[in-house]
């Protein structure tokens, strides 16, 4: 047998000895058979390493956890765990766990065929991204991986990767999982060899994690990484502009709950993914990964649900997209920030008729009011600055945009006089009863700037007046 | 009045004279040309010469030649000899022919790197191209990331960020890795000891992934003077390197003069203060326009002098901000603001602690005093390097104080003029070092079977072996891989952990941040109630909130400074073995190491009178660290027939000679390791010497000091009786004024008595 603490002795010595006569060496202990727990001895060089931390952490305290489960029940193959078979040629091979679900399948509440109709202008607008508009669910593949870690870097490796695609009138949801290390070249030639076909790819937050991380992978193996060239629909984001105002925690798991009205089984927690693989590795018992399976599977099919989820309610007339009241203004806010000033109207006008939310309700009168300024709907515009005025008279740049439009656009001087005459004495009031915050020094000057100016203009009118007609 | 005449003065002054131990004389030495190589673009000799260069020194011509030959070099120049020539002019020469090439610089410190960038693109301006000079550090914003790794032709940084911001995430920086051509490693000298086994396995990192994009660059390394600079090269590449030493820069006759300042008090032994002394001096070339660093030791002794300095230019009626102070601790803006004065002649003094011996570019000046001698032969010469312009006389005084190992170097100038600069030892197969970055490449790419890291493949193998029995790597077929939840780099650092500077702020100007400390500094100079200087003005501490790293200072004007006194002491918490040898028993262990300053003193400026004092109210600072310890045995005076005094000095003698031999022993740099005698440990009862490392957790030298106990008690021995003195110097147990007058014979004893031998009568 080796002697690995021989030599590690050695090269203990090494540096700085000039003839190694006077090592101290012990003798050759036996080294214990690959896989097994280094023997609790207290060999110094195991001493040394320990007490600098070298193999300290997640490593020694998780044998104790590997052995707990290798007793008792027998060890199952993944092949007893998951159905699946080997795929590759000569030696090398990865599992493959494929499943077809047809296209009426429900995933919570929603059928997978939802996905299949996406409208592509639809998925553009939701993601904020136009190169979206070339969206067709016949090339676009649905993608989550499992890895070994959340730290990044070129040390992390996605040790189950699940692809999703439309198959004419089926979905097929293919689960390629590496049993070691060794099947990951398989797989990623497998992988690559797919995404040949691929024109689009859905993921849930894969643009700072599963994409950069593939990337990674198919780099160190010197392959080439097509999903470069396709467009990429990252629902992460998209979730965040619907729900956020809903939901503080749009992690997948949340919006599926919240949204899609979806209860798990038999789930494991993210957390815990990267121990469980790297115990299969030694223990060698794939029964704990089955929950790892489910919850992949799961992911899988939410980003497939919320597709079609998304292009639905953006297909629904205004005031029926979303349940929820803040869903709706959410809807409104993703057409204001588009500038799809229509939509924000109708839209905006659909929402102020249910919503019952003074807060909800003045950002949607904001938003309102905006579009209409854009539009030059001078009218509406002065009428909704009024009712956002109601409904909160402490909302200054609405009585500044109000002020404008008189001065402005009305060049109706008096009434912006007026205006500006009600904010200033409105903000000298609130200072005086020392209500509220105060507001800065310079939005006070402003009104008071703007009130002097259109003192002057009004002067100066009034003073031009009996001239003009003198000169006539 | 120029320097040279100056100098006359000075040679004529006797009263000045009579304190002089030496006037050593470095003739002028004219330039040598190399001529511009031929292979050379002409479009960067065109660039060069309208910057004004119109021909290059042999040292550069010597250095771009064996360059363009392929081969590695490690070029050697003091200082201001245009040095990065010797580098700048290869890479842009390989970029004006393939823009696509790419280099990477790397520099001990930030500073560098931004002094490095500047002086790159000025010369690319000149060549009218484009080619992307970017720093990659901690300080460059995430937006402008992406743009440095794509588009920057040069991309400086350090070995920290290259270790845990370049290779672990090499794939994003494929452009670099498959086109990197030349590798920068300036300051090599600096990469010492730790530092230096860590910077060395960052770059068997870097190879590895260069190879496995299927680069190859070459290595161009400089260093300042050192007596083994090849060796060293060689050590940190760990390829065959051309050495350039042939510098043909020319350089002014240099006067380098020994001051002793005259004694006071002829009973104590008393000499004036050298502080007071370099002020003196430098406020007479400041009365003549003369340009000037002062180095000082400490950077209380730098706010001191520049207190001073600034005093004396204020009574001769111009603008104090002629002289400057600059140290660790002033914000990075300030600093430049300070070297780009320094350049342009805007600042006629600056007092500086050893902050502006590294190679930060500030030009020449004419004078340099150091107040103080700096500890070590090479830093002393990088220092005098500061003064002597191309042309010109320069002038270099040393000024001792009356610490013992000053006053024995000012004594006996022939030992510093004669003796080699110290060499630079590296131990690149630190075991605990190897085996940290053998973690950081596995996570980087797997290892394959057969492959070295450094070592042979099979002692490679055995580490890979070990990390793999503890399920950190996973050996699958012929690779292994990294097979963890974790960022392994994040937990290495390749410096002493620093948890992050304290900032001083001043509560009087809004909360101005005034300067910063690190935070092991802190209780030492930022504790309540400390006048705190900066630029000689004066703030006193009023809170230090050491959790927040924040210290609230207000201005005030007093007549005195504050000096902590600090406590410092040793606990034992483990043994990790322990066994009789010869006549003592040699232990290694663990042990915590504690700081706690007690007390300041207050003293008068001027005077250097004690005005008074007040406590410390701090925790402690604690470092746990690895030791190996002496036991000698309880009553190892009678034994030997010691008094106490005298066992008390030979103990102090033989820890001040084991740190002397150590550094060769085990290879680390001396500022590694401490060491400390003690007549009666607390844990032991016994008279004991501890070495301690002085890196958080120690890095195994503690453990190698106890393999080799007899190699190293066998090296001292060789040490103390090799040397020629009779009572001590600092080249064994020290000046006999610290170490006492029984200390080289009484160290002698202990060792002999350690080996287990019978001591020679």
């Amino acid at each position: 047998m080796s002697d690995i603490r021989k030599k590690l002795d050695a090269l203990l010595a090494q540096p700085g000895l000039m003839t190694g006569a006077d090592l101290e060496r012990q003798g050759p202990k036996p080294k214990p058979p690959l896989g097994e727990p280094a023997p609790e001895s207290s060999s110094r060089l195991k001493d040394l390493l320990d007490k600098h931390g070298l193999v300290s952490g997640t490593a020694l305290d998780e044998l104790a956890h590997g052995r707990d489960s290798q007793r008792g029940v027998r060890a199952l193959d993944i092949n007893e765990v998951v159905p699946g078979r080997l795929v590759g040629d000569g030696d090398d091979h990865f599992f493959l766990v494929s499943e077809d679900f047809p296209i009426e399948y429900c995933h919570g509440r929603v059928p997978l065929a939802l996905a299949l109709d996406a409208v592509p202008q639809h998925i553009a607008l939701s993601a904020c991204d136009s190169q979206l508009e070339a969206f067709d669910p016949a090339t676009t593949v649905f993608i989550d991986t499992e890895t070994t870690g959340l730290a990044g870097g070129s040390g992390t490796v996605p040790f189950l990767v699940g692809v999703g695609l439309f198959q004419e009138d089926l979905f097929r949801l293919e689960q390629c999982f590496m049993r070691d290390y060794d099947d990951e070249e398989p797989m990623l030639r497998y992988l690559d060899a797919l995404f040949a076909r691929v024109k689009t790819v859905v993921t849930y937050n894969g643009k700072s994690f599963d994409i950069p991380l593939l990337r990674t992978r198919f780099i160190t193996h010197r392959l080439p990484f097509r999903l470069d060239a396709a467009l990429h629909f990252d629902l992460v984001h998209t979730a965040r502009r619907f729900w956020k105002r809903r939901l503080d925690d749009c992690s997948l798991g949340n919006v599926e709950r919240s949204v899609l009205g979806l209860t798990r089984y038999g789930d494991v927690p993210s957390s815990e993914i990267p121990q469980i693989w790297f115990d299969y590795l030694h223990s060698r018992d794939a029964t704990p990964l089955r929950g790892v399976f489910y919850h992949h599977k799961m992911d899988i099919l939410s980003l497939v649900a919320l597709t079609g989820l998304v292009s639905q309610s953006l297909d629904r007339p205004p005031g029926e997209a979303f349940d929820h009241a803040e869903d709706r203004l959410s809807l409104v806010r993703l057409y204001f920030r588009q500038k799809r000033y229509a939509d924000v109207i109708a839209h905006g006008e659909r929402f102020l008729e249910s919503a019952s939310d003074d807060v909800l309700c003045v950002e949607c009168l904001e938003m309102l009011g905006w579009a209409h300024k854009r539009l030059g709907h001078w009218i509406e515009m002065e009428d909704t600055l009024r009712r956002l005025l109601e409904g909160d008279p402490a909302h200054l740049d609405a009585r500044r945009e109000l002020a404008k439009l008189y001065e402005h656009r009305k060049r109706d001087l008096v009434g912006a006089e007026r205006v500006c005459r009600e904010a200033v004495e409105y903000l000298e009031t609130r200072a005086a009863l020392g209500r509220g915050a105060e507001p800065a020094a310079w939005i006070v000057d402003g009104f008071r700037y703007r009130l002097d100016r259109i003192h002057r203009k009004l002067d100066k009118a009034r003073a031009h007046q009996p001239e003009t007609d003198w000169d006539e | 009045m120029n320097v040279t005449q100056i100098v006359e003065r000075l040679r004529e002054d006797s009263s000045f004279r009579r304190n002089l131990t030496a006037w050593h004389t470095i003739p002028a030495r004219p330039a040598q040309y190399g001529g511009f190589p031929e292979r050379l673009h002409p479009q960067l000799v065109e660039g060069l010469q309208k910057r004004g260069i119109q021909d290059l020194y042999t040292h550069q011509s010597e250095a771009v030649e064996a360059v363009l030959n392929g081969e590695n070099i490690c070029v050697v120049t003091p200082t201001a000899s245009g040095k990065t020539l010797c580098y700048n002019i290869p890479v842009l020469n390989r970029l004006l022919d393939n823009p696509q090439a790419r280099a990477l610089y790397l520099f001990p410190t930030k500073a560098l790197s931004q002094d490095q960038v500047h002086e790159i693109q000025s010369t690319v301006e000149a060549l009218n191209v484009k080619i992307g000079t970017y720093t990659f550090d901690g300080d460059t914003p995430a937006s402008a990331r992406k743009a440095v790794r794509s588009a920057g032709h040069i991309v400086v940084t350090n070995p920290d960020m290259l270790h845990t911001g370049i290779l672990p995430h090499h794939t994003l920086w494929i452009r670099l890795f498959e086109n990197l051509e030349f590798i920068v490693i300036d300051e090599i000298h600096h990469y010492r000891g730790v530092f230096g086994s860590h910077l060395t396995n960052v770059l068997r990192r870097l190879k590895r992934i260069c190879a496995f994009y299927r680069s190859d660059p070459q290595f161009i390394c400089c260093s300042a003077t050192i007596s083994n600079p090849k060796e060293m090269a060689e050590k940190i590449v760990e390829k065959p390197v051309h050495l350039i030493d042939n510098n043909g820069a020319p350089t002014g006759e240099r006067h380098f003069l020994f001051f002793n300042p005259p004694v006071v008090n002829a009973e104590l032994g008393i000499r004036r203060s050298s502080v007071k002394e370099a002020s003196r001096l430098a406020t007479q070339f400041l009365s003549k326009d003369v340009q000037s660093i002062v180095f000082a030791r400490s950077r209380l002794r730098v706010e001191i002098l520049t207190t001073y300095l600034k005093n004396a230019v204020r009574r001769l009626g111009k603008d104090h901000n002629l002289v400057r102070g600059y140290r660790g601790g002033y914000l990075p803006t300030e600093r430049r603001e300070i070297e780009r004065g320094l350049r342009d002649g805007r600042i006629l003094t600056v007092v500086s602690t050893n902050a502006l011996e590294l190679g930060i570019d500030i030009g020449a000046l004419d004078v340099c005093i150091m107040t103080g001698y700096s500890g070590s032969v090479a830093s002393t010469w990088q220092q005098a390097g500061r003064a002597g312009r191309r042309s010109g006389t320069s002038l270099v005084v040393l000024i001792a104080s009356s610490a013992p190992l000053d006053q024995y170097i000012i004594r006996n100038p022939e030992y510093f003029f004669g003796q080699a600069p110290e060499s630079a030892t590296v131990d690149t197969n630190n075991l605990i070092i190897v085996t940290s970055h053998i973690k950081c490449a596995a996570f980087e790419l797997p290892f394959e079977d057969g492959e070295a890291f450094g070592l042979d493949p099979a002692s490679t193998r055995e580490i890979l072996e070990y990390l793999a029995e503890n399920r950190i790597l996973r050996h699958v077929k012929n690779k292994w891989h990294w097979s963890a939840d974790t960022y392994p780099a994040e937990d290495i650092s390749l410096r002493t952990a620093a948890p992050g500077n304290v900032v001083i702020l001043d509560t009087t100007d809004n909360g101005r941040v005034i300067g910063e400390v690190d935070y092991f500094s802190a209780p030492v100079e930022v504790y309540e109630n400390a006048v705190y200087l900066h630029q000689s003005a004066q703030y006193t501490i009023e809170r230090l909130d050491l959790d927040d790293r924040k210290a609230y200072a207000k201005p005030v004007e007093v007549d005195y400074y504050t000096d902590a006194q600090i406590k410092v002491d040793l606990k034992v918490l483990d043994t990790f073995r322990a066994e009789p040898a010869g006549g003592v028993s040699k232990n290694c262990g663990e042990l915590s190491v504690t700081w706690l300053p007690t007390m300041y003193k207050k003293i008068k400026f001027g005077s250097h009178e004690n005005v008074g004092w007040g406590e410390i109210h701090l925790p402690e600072t604690t470092m746990h660290t690895a030791a190996y310890w002496l036991e000698f045995p309880d009553d190892t005076d009678t034994a030997l027939g010691f008094e106490q005094k005298e066992l008390g000095e030979a103990l102090n003698a033989l820890a001040n000679t084991l740190r002397q031999v150590v550094p060769v022993q085990v290879l680390c740099d001396p500022t590694d390791i401490r060491a400390q005698a003690m007549l009666r440990a607390p844990f032991s009862n016994c008279p004991t010497v501890y070495l301690y490392e002085t890196y958080p957790g120690g890095v195994g030298f503690s453990e190698k000091l106890y393999t080799h106990h007899d190699r190293l008690l066998r090296a001292t021995l060789d040490l103390l009786e090799g040397c020629p003195c009779t009572d001590g110097c600092p080249s064994c147990v020290g000046p006999a004024l610290e170490i006492g007058e029984h200390g080289k014979r009484g160290a002698l004893k202990l060792v002999q008595f350690a080996l287990g031998e019978k001591p020679a009568e």
